[in-house]
């Protein structure tokens, strides 16, 4: 009997024990679900002031590749709101298109959506494309703008709601902010290269980011380099004696046309109180050929506007990357630098 | 919500707690009840005189029993009863008038408490032996405790022809047919022999009860740690090979909960530790891989995914009957076994009395400051006149431990602070059917479920040293919280057939391994700051940083303000791996005569076919809401106040659950990483198949004092894969292969029993290691634009061994041993990460990269010295007969040939990464009485854990000396009080590397204790 009361009083404390840890989590994260996630491109935008309209992309966020984009429509809400100055009564939507590309051709095509009586609101219906099988994977919303020389406000487009009886939800960013672009180097410019001397200036500071740059003689350029800046981005584009034949084709009409080869060097800026700074990223190529790394660089210098005669003097002082920063390791640096002026395309 | 959770659940834990304490004190009070009369007398202390004249022995013990409180048990079968025994009334007291009746009728006298057992005195008797031969098959016992006696010398008198008893105390002996006297012996224990009449090709069944030198009349305290240290020393003394024996009464000697806690006693054998608790083992210094785990003689798949070896800390050590690790295998072992074979012998049902042992304990751990708990309950007994036995073994310990750690990468400070829950229950049965002498059948299954909830929590300060344009001064703030459980279950079902000619024996088993990481979250929030430096010179131990200019040590640092770290990424998945292996296996042994000595001829087949496989599910989301969010709204949990004794502040960090429901809450506003994904989950995930077809042939041979075993294995191994190679971070090629290797393993060992006492063993060996998956599986990641890439090597050859030990050993009667002796390995096609330049790989258009893989390399060597001392020092004077010593150390040198790592072209030598130039242990103990306390100390030497690009890169886990307590009060045979106290001086886990004061980890578990009972029923 004692011996009962031993082993029951030991397989109770066993089991007193078992019951003790306690590992499940108080709530499961709902991670292994993966909906398809509507959302606009950015988060806001930016141009001239003449701009007649803009473009804002909504996409799909990336999928997984075994996942079929839904087949069924899908119905999105938006608003127009905080419209100033000359933007009110002006911003409209003026069509949704999407691009379909069959048989190496591009067709754009157009997406239904309703507007109320004020313009400001209304629904975008993103019907499956009869080629796809499914809804275009991402498509552009196109504003009108007012348009004129000295246009000033901005204006909100958010994305208000999504209705689909797939799995599709609406995911960030839902709101876009527009504005008129107005720091003091926005635009197009454009410089001549008409010797050596200019050529070896521009290659002593961007030749470092740019390795094909770095490469060319006079012989080889047009000498026409056009700067391009936009909302926070800007590209130089240095126009290549050698041509190339450009083939494309648009909506079932094929077209081909000669132009010149570019070198572009891509980069965002900041430029304010006269001083601007580049930041972008290049790539370093071994002596095989092969692309080694991809390093971030920063070319920085000083600006001036001419009125006047509608130039912009570029001083660029100094360039770094990731591995040639420190003092005296620099891609390059002077005080003096190099000095560049570009003219109002 | 949460906290009224965490309230309940520590409501919850405290009833519990309360329940065991209850629960035990219960067991304690029963025990007291029952055990009120094991304070018996000293017979010579119990006054008495008989006076009587020819009265039968029978009736004189009926007598003593009337007048005294004690009772005799004896077999009426071996004890006359009739013979007539005269008493003339000299004697004073019960202790003289025994001695009087034992040399009257031929007997001995033997007290455990109020027992008094009665046994016959040895007969020389050797009858005409018949030329026919038969078995006698038995089991030799302590007649006391009744517990089986593993590795007792069993011979036949006056010849070469001998055995001896395996880990259930059975053995059979094949011996002429007739009247044969067989002799036992037993380190600590009397020498016993007894005449056997086998039958004509039949078999005798004997049971042999051996009697304990320690348990004569005047020395009445048994204590199954003294026990448990004979079962080990009589199996290495007997054992074929050179091996060590661990008894699961001799683990009792130290407080090691696990398996490699408990391995780390054993000469030659050091361990990895993971968060202060011993997880893998090395066995004479090379590094886990190179040593087979086995249960019940058949290997163990790996729960992990990446590698062959297994967590021992999985293993609860009270689930085991003994633990064997051999150093020198035999052609019937596993051939993958360079460093040794460790086998893990589970329990099996011994009486018909029903056996219960159980254990009962709680603890403290002081840097969680939280109990442990651990309980086991065994229930085994034999049915059915000793045909069935049925063995129930069960365990569980949960533990919440944690350790407080730097880290050091360059210029970037770590804080870790983890925050473990982890438990291990294990259960396992024997259910074996013995049809008669000749034919048994055995089941036995085995489960052990290891779960470790782990919550870490980061800091990590990277400075921006150089200054550099493109970098800040940042902080990272991350919270781990993850759950891995590793199930290791197996099944065996076998038979052994004891005929006249031959013995046979087959088995079939299945063995399946898990890790079920079922989830794995860590959220990571960055903070940028104006100013941060490191310094990890001024004190080299214990590095200091300022932020802001502001000492870490000042409550005010912005650092602990969270409202500055903004979310980054949240990683959340789940990985399974899983190791099936399903083996059939058969042995049969053929005794024969050279001469006048006895041999055995042996051979046998196995097959083993395993599957191997791994998913991963990794998601990493990014924030894309509107507002940023910032580590004070997610922030909750434990925050440790007391960090490396208060030498660093820290504040709340990422509480995943908090962080979980805000996820699922606003699941629209974070973003997959889809490419990373795809990746990760492409480069990792695999399946394999691995077949093994294994034969051998053996000899053992018994030339007098000179027995002599060789023989062949052959093993051949096919392996399949299926994988993909992920070129650029985004290209995924499906990857299929395999490979086929083989392998013919001479053996041969000698032992030479210089005396009874005294043995000289040498083996010649040949051995090998198979690759671990991670390096043969071609996970292979290729980045081409980086012009680099890892890629398995799935033609990657086994490291071969051929191994040289010699040993010397001398046992003690006092149950104890001194040995010494010397191994040497010799490895061929030695594994190492070969960097070289190749056009050749996965997604290849011809350029040239830099490619890592695993390759065959030159050769490696390792010589070792080792050497064991242990004895209860019972010949001092006086109250010093109470100490007792183990000591071992070995020293092992070794060097490596590896690729140059300043010069592709050129070789360079290294020391074997894991070898430790010195290991060893020394504990000290005192026996007083029922009392026992000993002092352990475990010192581990330095050891290479990584390789590094250069040899100041090498990363070193420093030397480590780990000092234990422990002390047992025997309240009674049947039940134990024992106390641990474990990391008395809080030894922490050291890495420098390159220099000995470069520090780059420390990391501390502080110490923590148990205390509790143990019951023997």
């Amino acid at each position: 009997m004692k011996k009962h009361l031993y082993i029951l009083s030991l397989a109770t404390a066993f089991a007193t024990l078992l019951s003790c840890a306690d590992n499940s989590l108080e709530e499961t994260p709902n991670d292994g679900n993966f909906p398809f996630q509507l959302l606009l491109d950015a988060e806001e935008g930016a141009d001239l002031a003449d701009a007649e309209d803009y473009s804002v992309e909504i996409k799909f966020a990336d999928y997984l590749p075994d996942a079929t984009l839904p087949k069924n429509a899908i119905t999105l809400g938006y608003t127009l709101s905080d419209l100033e100055d000359d933007m009110i009564g002006n911003v409209t939507i003026d069509k949704i298109v999407y691009e379909v590309e069959m048989d190496d051709c591009i067709y754009e095509r157009e997406l239904n959506f309703t507007k109320d009586t004020d313009g400001l609101s209304g629904t975008i219906t993103l019907s499956p494309d009869t080629d796809l099988n499914t809804v275009p994977p991402s498509f552009e919303v196109v504003f009108t703008l007012p348009g004129g020389d000295e246009t000033k406000g901005s204006f909100k487009f958010e994305i208000t709601n999504l209705t689909s009886n797939g799995n599709v939800v609406l995911g960030s960013p839902r709101v876009f902010e527009y504005e008129v672009l107005d720091n003091d180097v926005a635009g197009e410019w454009e410089f001549e290269i008409t010797s050596e001397e200019d050529l070896e200036s521009f290659k002593s500071i961007f030749g470092h980011v740019n390795a094909d740059l770095g490469k060319l003689t006079l012989e080889d350029i047009t000498g026409k380099v056009k700067a391009e800046f936009e909302f926070e981005e800007m590209k130089f584009e240095i126009e290549l004696l050698e041509e190339e034949e450009i083939t494309s084709c648009e909506n079932g009409e094929t077209e081909t046309e000669v132009e010149n080869k570019v070198i572009e060097i891509e980069a965002d800026y900041n430029a304010e109180d006269g001083e601007i700074e580049l930041e972008g990223s290049h790539v370093i190529v071994n002596d095989d050929g092969i692309e080694e790394k991809e390093l971030d660089f920063i070319v920085e210098g000083e600006y001036e506007i001419h009125e006047d005669d509608e130039t912009v003097t570029f001083t660029f002082t100094k360039v770094v990357d990731e591995d040639n920063f420190k003092d005296g390791e620099e891609l390059y640096s002077s005080k003096d630098g190099v000095t560049i002026t570009f003219k109002k395309d | 919500m949460h906290k009224n959770l965490q309230t309940f659940i520590s409501k919850l834990r405290k009833l519990s707690l309360y329940t065991l304490s209850g629960i035990l004190l219960q067991c304690l009070l029963f025990n007291f009840l029952l055990a009120k009369d094991g304070t018996a007398q000293n017979i010579y202390d119990v006054k008495l005189r008989l006076e009587v004249k020819d009265k039968t022995l029978k009736d004189v013990f009926s007598t003593i029993e009337e007048k005294t409180e004690f009772t005799f048990t004896y077999s009426s079968k071996k004890v006359d009863l009739a013979k007539k025994i005269t008493l003339d009334g000299q004697q004073t007291n019960l202790g003289q008038i025994l001695e009087s009746i034992s040399r009257q009728a031929n007997i001995a006298v033997q007290q455990v408490d109020n027992l008094l057992m009665v046994k016959a005195q040895e007969t020389a008797v050797v009858k005409k032996q018949a030329a026919a031969n038969g078995v006698i098959r038995g089991r030799v016992v302590d007649e006391v405790l009744k517990s089986v006696l593993p590795g007792a010398t069993i011979f036949q008198k006056g010849t070469n022809n001998g055995t001896t008893s395996d880990v259930n105390g059975e053995f059979f002996l094949r011996v002429p047919a007739g009247d044969v006297e067989i002799e036992v012996s037993y380190i600590g224990f009397r020498k016993y022999s007894e005449v056997v009449t086998v039958p004509e090709n039949g078999v005798a069944q004997v049971e042999l009860k051996m009697i304990s030198d320690a348990t004569e009349l005047q020395d009445i305290v048994i204590t199954g740690v003294l026990q448990g240290q004979q079962k080990a020393l009589n199996q290495q003394k007997t054992a074929d090979n050179i091996k060590n024996i661990v008894s699961a009464d001799q683990i009792g000697r130290f407080p090691d909960p696990n398996v490699a806690e408990a391995l780390q006693r054993v000469p030659a054998v050091n361990i990895e530790r993971d968060q202060g608790e011993g997880r893998y083992v090395l066995v004479r210094g090379l590094a886990p891989q190179f040593t087979n785990i086995s249960i019940n003689g058949e290997q163990i798949p790996s729960p992990e995914a990446s590698v062959r070896y297994v967590a021992l800390d999985a293993v609860p050590a009270d689930q085991l009957a003994s633990i064997e690790v051999s150093k020198a295998i035999t052609p019937d072992m596993d051939g993958d076994a360079i460093g040794g074979s460790v086998n893990l012998i589970t329990r099996t049902a011994q009486t018909e009395n029903i056996s219960v042992n159980a254990s009962g304990l709680m603890g403290y751990n002081n840097i969680s400051g939280k109990a442990n708990l651990q309980g086991s309950l065994e229930l085994s007994k034999r049915f059915l006149n000793n045909k069935l036995g049925i063995m129930l073994n069960s365990s569980y310990y949960e533990t919440e431990r944690g350790s407080d750690n730097w880290e050091r990468d360059e210029h970037q400070l770590e804080l870790r602070d983890y925050e473990l829950t982890r438990t291990r229950l294990g259960l396992s049965s024997t259910i074996d059917y013995k049809f008669n002498e000749k034919n048994e059948v055995y089941f036995r299954t085995l489960y052990n479920r290891f779960t470790d909830r782990e919550q870490r929590r980061r800091y990590i300060f990277a400075p921006n040293a150089e200054d550099s344009p493109f970098e800040d001064n940042e902080i990272e703030r991350l919270t781990k919280d993850r759950l891995e459980k590793q199930i290791v279950t197996s099944f065996n079902l076998g038979a052994k057939h004891t005929l006249s000619k031959f013995s046979l024996d087959y088995e079939v088993s299945y063995s399946e391994a898990i890790q079920d990481t079922p989830y794995d979250i860590e959220i990571g929030s960055v903070g940028e700051v104006d100013q941060l430096s490191t310094d990890f010179t001024t004190n080299a131990k214990f590095p200091t940083f300022t932020v802001d200019d502001l000492p870490n040590t000042s409550p005010q640092n912005i650092y602990l303000d969270n409202s500055i770290y903004e979310f980054d990424e949240a990683t959340m998945g789940n990985t399974y791996a899983k190791d099936v292996n399903k083996t059939a296996k058969f042995n049969i042994g053929i005794p024969y005569k050279a001469g006048t000595s006895d041999g055995l001829f042996k051979f046998g087949g196995k097959v083993r076919l395993k599957e191997k496989s791994y998913r991963i599910t990794e998601n990493v989301f990014s924030y894309t809401g509107s507002d940023d969010i910032t580590l004070d709204q997610y922030a909750g949990g434990t925050v440790d106040d007391n960090f490396l004794d208060g030498r660093y502040k820290l504040s709340a960090n990422a509480d995943p659950e908090k962080f979980v429901k805000f996820f699922n809450a606003n699941r629209n506003d974070f973003e997959l990483s889809i490419e990373d994904k795809l990746a990760t989950e492409a480069a990792e995930s695999f399946t394999a198949k691995e077949d093994v077809y294994a034969g051998y042939i053996m000899s053992k041979l018994q030339l007098s004092k000179l027995m002599i075993l060789g023989g062949l294995r052959y093993e051949h191994t096919s392996v399949d894969y299926t994988s993909s190679n992920v070129i650029n971070e985004s290209e995924i090629i499906p990857e299929e292969g395999g490979t086929d290797y083989s392998f013919l393993l001479p053996q041969l060992h000698i032992r030479y029993n210089i005396t009874d006492n005294m043995n000289l063993r040498a083996a010649i060996t040949r051995s090998y290691a198979r690759p671990n998956f991670s390096d043969i599986i071609p996970a292979q990641e290729i980045n081409i634009n980086e012009g680099e890439g890892t890629i398995g090597n799935a033609k990657l050859k086994p490291v071969a061994a051929t191994n040289v030990d010699i040993l010397a050993e001398k046992y003690f009667g006092s149950v104890g041993i001194l040995s010494g002796g010397i191994f040497y390995k010799r490895l061929t096609d030695f594994i190492f990460n070969r960097r070289f330049e190749s056009d050749q790989y996965p997604g290849s258009e011809g350029q040239v990269i830099d490619i890592t893989q695993a390759r065959n390399g030159e050769s490696a060597s390792l010589f070792g010295f080792e050497v064991a001392y242990q004895q209860n020092l019972t010949f001092l004077p006086g109250a010093l007969k109470g100490l007792s010593i183990y000591a071992n150390y070995t020293l092992t040198t070794s060097n490596a040939k590896i690729q140059s790592r300043d010069d592709n072209t050129s070789d360079e030598e290294i020391r074997l990464p894991g070898q430790s130039k010195h290991v060893g242990n020394i504990s000290l103990g005192y026996d007083l009485g029922r009392f026992n306390f000993r002092v352990a100390a475990n010192f581990n030497g330095e050891y290479i854990s990584e390789i590094g690009g250069s040899a100041d890169e090498d990363l070193y886990v420093k030397d480590r000396v780990q000092l234990d307590a422990t002390t047992t009060f025997t309240i009674s045979p049947k039940l134990r009080f024992f106390a641990e106290f474990l990391n008395i001086t809080n030894q922490p886990f050291q890495v420098y590397q390159g220099e000995e004061n470069r520090y780059i980890q420390r990391e501390f578990y502080s110490w923590w204790t148990r205390a509790g009972l143990k019951l023997d029923l």
